[in-house]
């Protein structure tokens, strides 16, 4: 814009769609629209949020706009009526009243429901440094203006705005008797709810969602035109009076706040007297050096850790490290597993203050990646604790930091495919099942068919008015954010009132707090949160490590298995594909990739937990990588600076960091630009913001020398790469899991299966699956009962002194807990006699009928149905006929063979005795059929007929129209794979069998004897057993 | 006593599709579950309780259609309507079954079987899957045709026999009795029945014996028994949506076949029909059809009704028709009323009839409003209703003078107009495809008259209306 502008003009009042179901753009489209159209300042204004700034913030700063955002807020006094009234829009004018504002949000925000607020005359007391801009409307008679006006006089202006409507002149009218009656300024506001009047559709459907009515039906609640956009300056000159357009531009020069004033202040309490944040540091080091390495600290190592400790001083961590210390150092008096992860975990300051337990002598090459200050990243130490403990640590922290200084991040929830097709269906009075059949129907993983061609071919008529408005609107609401929910462990924690730096609302859990942030906000402004998660295998480890101490005195921890050298007896039993219930590698792709990379070392799973994801597969990279390691391809590198970043790999870019890392040595990209690199993978299929970096990365490579082939290779890799790209520093600390549970599946299988077990949901496998491969090992497994079980699995020592697994109560049906207490709390020391003693003990009946049909009560009365008849006569809960037993009870009829199956199935999910193929197989119903143990002996390419449960279907997106099926008979699983012709041909039994018969070809891997059917015909064999409650994971 | 259960499992669906052909699978859902199912969609091997989302993989062209239990009891009702001039005793057993006594009526149809076919026959015009069984008692009936028996039984024991051998879970006993049964080992019916009553009393409770009882009691359900309503009244709901007045014939001719099917047993003819067309997007017209002689045939009627609707130009597509009777009366008119003196004083709905008999339904129309920004959709003209009352929605200022079309000025308006208030920008309607864009002025003319104009973007100019 050469010429100079018409007026100067500063938008003061603007939403943006954080202000949910009211404004239809995002706010890095206003600012943008804004810059462009020559404003001077936009004010970002959100109804008492200001959870959208950063974004616009952000957008500013890798745009290098011009224009100035102001951050402020909207608040009605009467949030949830719907009529049209006054408001006051409070904006920051430095740093203290930007705190004032964020108090003012949280203390709305907090006397309510999640998503809701209340705001009182009184509240604005408190806002001193801020400017304040009043709305008058002409139905409502409040006094704000008269407090107000007592209160601000010299920064206190009526705002007015214009949009062509019919009440244009009645509102004019009322803000100028307003501001003679106060002696007010006006001031001239857009009231902007859109940044171009394109998004009128857009918005009409948003309203429509809003209220709850089809947009034909909304009437006048739907806006009479496209006034609510940013406005040329021409247009605003036109409209307001000179003065009041100045006087916008006026109260925007007051205005001196920006998001990059927010620093961080960490909490003081964790140093104590005496020391500064970095000597205490040192300190806990060098304590940690002698736990970490009693025999005395590499030379080597010991470089490092003088590197690493200086690197955290001289950017200022120091306290960022003290509080995870802090927070691990209470898990660990209290006996909770953890892990850390992350880039920064991975450092041997991590592991001398033990919040990791990657031993850096097995990894050392993962060192050189800590915190690196050319990529301007904050660091990052994610901590998993043990799945059912993690609300300890949480307490703990609300505890030690209180909740006015500790708040978790929040998780902006945005519409996605089926939302968005859900809410603009119902909007455009599409009828819901036609809606349902739409968002089923929709093949999100089918990449040749985009979903409007699919929703075309649904009947869709996408050549209508109507088909042509939903499909737009579908596109355009998708990553609209919906709602604030709370992230998953993010915490942020800080030396002073939180709400002071960003406001504080409810989540919907109850005694929750969240802040209006997300994790991607709090990284733009560089500030630091301490990621607590949920990890289930921590529980698992936790438990098998205290029975190994139990039963066999051997007192390990994480770090010590890792600190043994590796097991060569543990590597030989992953090769074999041997991983049920190894965090980790248990998946069916996992499990038979294990036989193709024979992981040996360490290092190994690290890359074998990184390979088998979407991001390498898509990028074409497992195969490459496994000819290479299989010495059947040679390994070139373009250069020596690629050389040093994918030698460990051998040329292939495994993990997300060595992807970032070439931008930056073979493209040229500066730290910041690799870290919005990082960012947008994260989120290309979303926005798309990965082809503005195409151009860059192939010119950049092409001017280094590299071959144009050799750039768009990697382009091409990095999108395939896309949000699916799993970091090594994760990886790294995920492999610490996955070779303790390997290790202890292999040396102490009893305790592991029983561990596992009882931290149950977790994994890939269900108890039945579970207790099969335990038994497949040669555990003893023995069923649950009244005199011998206890809630969880427990182990018992039999006559061979081998340890058994014991099913626990924890495995039955409808059985509770604090019932189970009772039970075993009474329970004499040789056991219960008979069944009456154990009903004097008066529990639930319904939880003694959930025993007997688990069989538990079986030392009683012969079978469970006997037993469920004996329990069910009411005659026995009445007190005066307790002691009369019934002369001659009824004998009902035993269970055969199916009804004990059937039983075990509904009240245990499992069961030890036959299992149900088997019994198939001895009914003669299944001839013909081989077992998955027999299938060993035949060879490759032979016609197999085999037989068993459907326990899991998997489409993966990246075996494109494959289907993997697998099978369970009494031997094994047998994997099936189903070509999308033969799925289609046989669609009914390959989407409806419970129990599957398959003829097809037996294909075995001749180097590692991978062996999978690829089926054939397909037979549903469910009605053999109908009754079997037998349920698949599918499609998952 | 002997007692016939029908059971109609897709009654809905059923009725749907009777009205044209459809070969390709169709399914009603409830809460993103198949609950019917027709035959090409039961190939494909979509059940009853299969999972919207399993059915959607199982047949990309599925037809899915939601499930109403309203509708199915007005169908059973209507059915029942029916059937009663068959069988005088009968119950509704909602939402898809009815009990029908047949001790009486065999004396009348001289046997069963023939009886039967009676029975059979609207059954069959109607194009309903049907399970059916007789026995002595209600629920034994009952019990069998949601079995699926369909077989007429005479001798109790056969029935006996039959419900012996009964799977517990088709014996139509609540979810958790007959979990509990199963859980004994008890699998069917006879293994219950085996059992000494009071031992399963004890247990299981008092429902369980009760059932077991009236498995065996022939004497009528406590209920009320069907009773006929006074006046005819009928939906029909369409499984396609008719754009075209004529295409209304085949529905309405089944509804009218109904009517004479009520009307002829009673010897009653109406004096005029209402017909309610129900539009797509939830509002509905009226449409009065009269023959003041009166009539009742439905061959007559349907004459009259397809010249009525020729005539009518549909708002928007139909999903569903009802019909009513209004002013039934005997066949033989009363003569007396052709003498008597006319009231002085009408009311608006008698007024508004003698308009429409003097000059036709469509001469007949009033004014709605509707809330919309563009002036000429904040209206519409429809049957009247003498019970509407207006409401005024806005505080806009609105002309009360409205043109239908707005007239074109030749030239801006010039000084000797005088802009009184605007623009007023109503720029809307993207939804239905008549969107606008019009700045609206209010403005005096030369003769002092308050106009209504508004200016394109084109800058043409239009009068739309004069204040008053």
């Amino acid at each position: 814009m050469s010429s100079k502008p018409v007026v100067d003009y500063a938008e003061l009042h603007c939403l943006s769609n954080f202000s949910f179901l009211r404004a239809a753009s995002h706010p890095q489209e206003l600012i943008q629209q804004a810059d462009a159209l020559g404003y001077k300042a936009l004010a970002l204004t959100d109804e008492c949020s200001v959870a959208g700034v950063v974004r616009a913030y952000q957008h500013k700063k890798e745009h290098n706009l011009n224009i100035k955002l102001i951050i402020g807020s909207e608040f009605l006094l009467n949030p949830h009526q719907s009529e049209a009234q006054e408001s006051l829009i409070v904006l920051a004018r430095n740093r203290l009243g930007y705190a004032q504002l964020c108090q003012l949000i949280s203390l709305s925000r907090q006397r309510c429901e999640k998503g809701k607020y209340q705001v009182f005359e009184n509240d604005f007391d408190n806002l001193s440094e801020c400017l304040l801009i009043w709305n008058p409307h002409p139905s409502n008679k409040s006094l704000l203006g008269e407090k107000l006006s007592s209160q601000y006089k010299d920064h206190l202006w009526i705002g007015c705005h214009r949009r062509l409507s019919a009440l244009d002149q009645r509102l004019q009218t009322h803000c100028q008797t307003m501001a003679k009656a106060y002696d007010l300024p006006i001031v001239a506001l857009g009231q902007v709810i859109m940044h171009s009047p394109d998004r009128q559709m857009l918005h009409d459907t948003l309203t429509a969602i809003r209220i709850g009515m089809p947009v034909h039906a909304c009437g006048y609640a739907l806006q009479a035109n496209r006034e609510h956009s940013l406005r040329s300056l021409d247009k605003i000159a036109k409209l307001y009076p000179l003065q009041w357009i100045q006087t916008s531009v006026l109260i925007a020069q007051q205005c001196n706040f920006c998001l990059s004033e927010l620093s961080y202040e960490y909490p003081a309490e964790l140093v104590p007297s005496g020391y500064d944040a970095n000597s205490y540091l040192h300190y806990l080091v060098e304590q940690g050096k002698e736990i970490r390495f009693p025999a005395g600290v590499p030379h080597d190592i010991a470089l490092i850790i003088d590197k690493e400790l200086s690197l955290i001083a001289s950017e200022g961590y120091a306290h960022f490290f003290l509080t995870v210390y802090d927070l691990v150092q209470f898990a660990k008096s209290q006996h909770i597993l953890y892990q850390g992860r992350g880039s920064s975990a991975n450092s041997v300051v991590c592991y001398c203050l033990e919040i990791t337990a990657v031993d850096p002598r097995q990894i050392q090459v993962l060192f050189e990646r800590f915190i690196s200050k050319e990529r301007a990243e904050p660091p990052d130490i994610d901590v998993d604790f043990e799945h059912q403990r993690r609300e300890e640590i949480i307490q703990y922290i609300y505890q030690k930091y209180g909740r006015h200084r500790a708040a978790l991040a929040a998780t902006v929830i945005t519409y996605r495919f089926k939302s968005a097709v859900r809410e603009v269906g119902k909007a455009l009075g599409i009828s819901l099942p036609t809606l349902e059949l739409f968002i089923k129907n929709v093949d999100r993983q089918d990449h040749s068919t985009g979903w409007d061609k699919q929703l075309h071919s649904l009947g869709l008529d996408s050549q209508s008015h109507v088909g042509r408005c939903f499909l737009e609107l579908v596109q355009t609401l998708q990553g609209f954010p919906r709602h604030l929910s709370q992230h998953v462990g993010g915490f942020i924690i800080s030396a002073g009132p939180l709400s002071e730096l960003v406001p504080i609302e409810n989540a919907a859990m109850a005694d929750r707090t969240v802040i209006q942030w997300d994790k991607d906000d709090l990284a733009s402004l560089a500030l630091l949160k301490v990621d607590v998660l949920a990890l289930g295998m921590l529980s698992a480890i936790r438990r098998a490590l205290h029975m190994v101490h139990h039963y066999h005195g051997r007192k390990l921890s994480l770090a010590d298995i890792t600190r043994m050298d590796d097991d060569a007896k543990v590597y030989a039993m992953l090769q074999q594909g041997d991983s049920v219930g190894v965090f980790q590698v248990e998946s069916r792709a996992q499990m038979s990739m294990l036989p193709r990379l024979q992981p040996a070392c360490f290092y190994d799973l690290v890359i074998q937990i990184a390979i088998v994801r979407p991001g390498p597969i898509q990028g074409d990279m497992v195969h490459p990588f496994l000819r290479r390691r299989a010495g059947k391809e040679n390994v070139d590198y373009p250069s020596q600076e690629v050389k040093g970043v994918l030698e460990r790999t051998l040329g292939v870019p495994i993990f997300q960091e060595q992807v970032i890392k070439l931008a930056m040595v073979a493209a040229g990209f500066s730290g910041g630009e690799a870290d919005r690199l990082r960012r947008a993978m994260a989120n290309w299929k979303r926005h798309g913001e990965l082809d503005q970096f195409q151009h860059k990365l192939v010119n950049g490579m092409v001017k280094r020398g590299y071959k144009t082939e050799f750039a768009e290779r990697l382009y091409q890799q990095i999108l395939g790469f896309g949000e699916y790209g799993f970091p090594e520093s994760h990886s790294a600390s995920f492999a610490v899991l996955t070779y303790a549970s390997a290790w202890l599946k292999y040396h102490y299988p009893a305790a592991f299966y029983c561990a596992i077990l009882n931290s149950q949901p977790m994994g890939f496998y269900s108890a039945s699956q579970l207790i099969q491969d335990a038994r497949r090992h040669g555990l003893q497994v023995l069923p649950v009962c009244i005199n011998h079980s206890a809630w969880d699995h427990s182990l018992e020592s039999t006559k061979t002194a081998e340890l058994a697994l014991r099913l626990g109560f924890r495995q039955v049906k409808g059985v509770r807990q604090i019932h189970i207490q009772q039970l075993l709390k009474h329970r004499p020391k040789q056991g219960f006699k008979d069944l009456p003693q154990v009903q004097t003990l008066h529990l639930p009946r319904g939880q003694l009928e959930s025993l007997a049909s688990a069989n538990a009560l079986t030392c009683f009365s012969g079978h469970r149905y006997q037993a469920r008849w004996q329990l069910l006569d009411n005659y026995q809960d009445l007190p005066l006929l307790h002691q009369v037993q019934e002369t001659n009870p009824e004998q009902l009829p035993g269970p055969d063979a199916l009804d004990v199956l059937t039983e075990d199935y509904a009240s245990l999910s499992l069961s030890l005795e036959q299992h149900p193929i088997a019994l198939l197989r001895h009914a003669g119903l299944l001839k013909g059929c081989l077992s998955t143990s027999q299938m060993v002996h035949k060879p490759h390419q032979s016609l197999v007929t085999a037989a068993g449960i459907v326990t899991g279907r998997q489409r993966p997106s990246t075996a494109s129209g494959v289907t993997f099926i697998t099978l369970e008979d009494e031997t094994g699983n047998t994997n099936l794979v189903v070509w999308q012709g033969t799925a289609r041909a046989q669609r009914q039994v390959y989407l409806n069998a419970k129990i599957l018969k398959v003829k097809g070809i037996l294909e075995r891997d001749p180097d590692n004897q991978v062996t999978h059917i690829i089926a054939g015909k397909l037979i549903d064999c469910s009605h053999l057993l109908e009754q079997l409650k037998i349920s698949s994971r599918d499609f998952h | 006593m002997q007692w016939l259960y029908l059971y109609f499992p897709n009654l809905q669906l059923d009725s749907l599709l009777h009205q044209q052909a459809y070969n390709q699978a169709c399914v009603l859902v409830d809460k993103n579950e198949v609950v019917q199912t027709n035959s090409e969609a039961r190939q494909l091997g979509i059940k009853i309780g299969t999972g919207l989302g399993q059915a959607a993989l199982l047949s990309a062209q599925l037809k899915v259609i939601a499930y109403e239990p309203k509708q199915e009891q007005r169908l059973l009702a209507q059915l029942a309507q029916r059937l009663y001039q068959t069988s005088a005793t009968l119950y509704l057993d909602p939402p898809q079954g009815l009990l029908l006594q047949t001790s009486d009526m065999l004396r009348l149809y001289e046997g069963l079987a023939p009886y039967w076919q009676q029975l059979q026959q609207p059954l069959m015009e109607r194009g309903l899957h049907y399970h059916y069984a007789s026995a002595h008692s209600p629920l034994a009936a009952q019990v069998l045709a949601r079995a699926g028996n369909d077989r007429l039984l005479t001798h109790q024991g056969e029935a006996t026999g039959l419900l012996h051998q009964l799977p517990i879970h088709s014996a139509g006993l609540n979810y958790k009795l007959c979990l509990q049964l199963e859980r004994l080992g008890l699998n069917t019916l006879g293994q219950a029945q085996a059992l000494p009553r009071s031992a399963l009393g004890q247990r299981l409770g008092q429902t369980l014996v009760t059932y077991l009882q009236q498995l065996e009691d022939s004497s009528a359900p406590s209920r009320p028994r069907y009773q006929p309503p006074e006046h005819f009244r009928q939906r029909l709901e369409l499984l396609y949506e008719i754009e075209h007045s004529t295409a209304l014939r085949f529905p309405l001719k089944r509804l009218l076949s109904d009517l004479e099917a009520f009307l002829a047993p009673r010897q009653l003819q109406a004096a005029g029909l209402i017909l309610g067309l129900e539009y797509r997007e939830h509002t509905s017209e009226r449409v009065y059809i009269g023959c003041s002689d009166g009539e009742y045939r439905a061959e007559s009627w349907l004459g009259l009704s397809m010249l009525r609707l020729e005539q009518l130009q549909l708002q928007a597509p139909i999903i569903a028709i009802s019909l009513k009777t209004k002013g039934q009366m005997p066949w033989a008119p009363l003569s007396a009323q052709l003498f008597e003196p006319l009231g002085g004083k009408l009311t608006a709905g008698q007024l508004i009839s003698r308009l429409q008999n003097k000059l036709g339904d469509h001469a007949v129309q009033q004014v709605y409003l509707r809330d919309d920004h563009r002036p000429e959709r904040s209206f519409y003209q429809g049957a009247p209703q003498s019970s509407y009352q207006a409401h005024q929605a806005t505080t806009y200022l609105r002309p009360s003078l409205l043109f239908t079309l707005p007239q074109a000025l030749n030239h801006k308006p010039d000084q000797q107009w005088c802009i009184l208030s605007g623009p007023e920008r109503i720029q809307s309607g993207w939804w239905d495809n008549v969107s606008i864009c019009r700045d609206y002025f209010i403005a005096r003319n030369p003769t002092g008259q308050v106009c209504w104009l508004f200016r394109t973007p084109r800058e043409e100019w239009f009068l739309h209306g004069y204040f008053s």
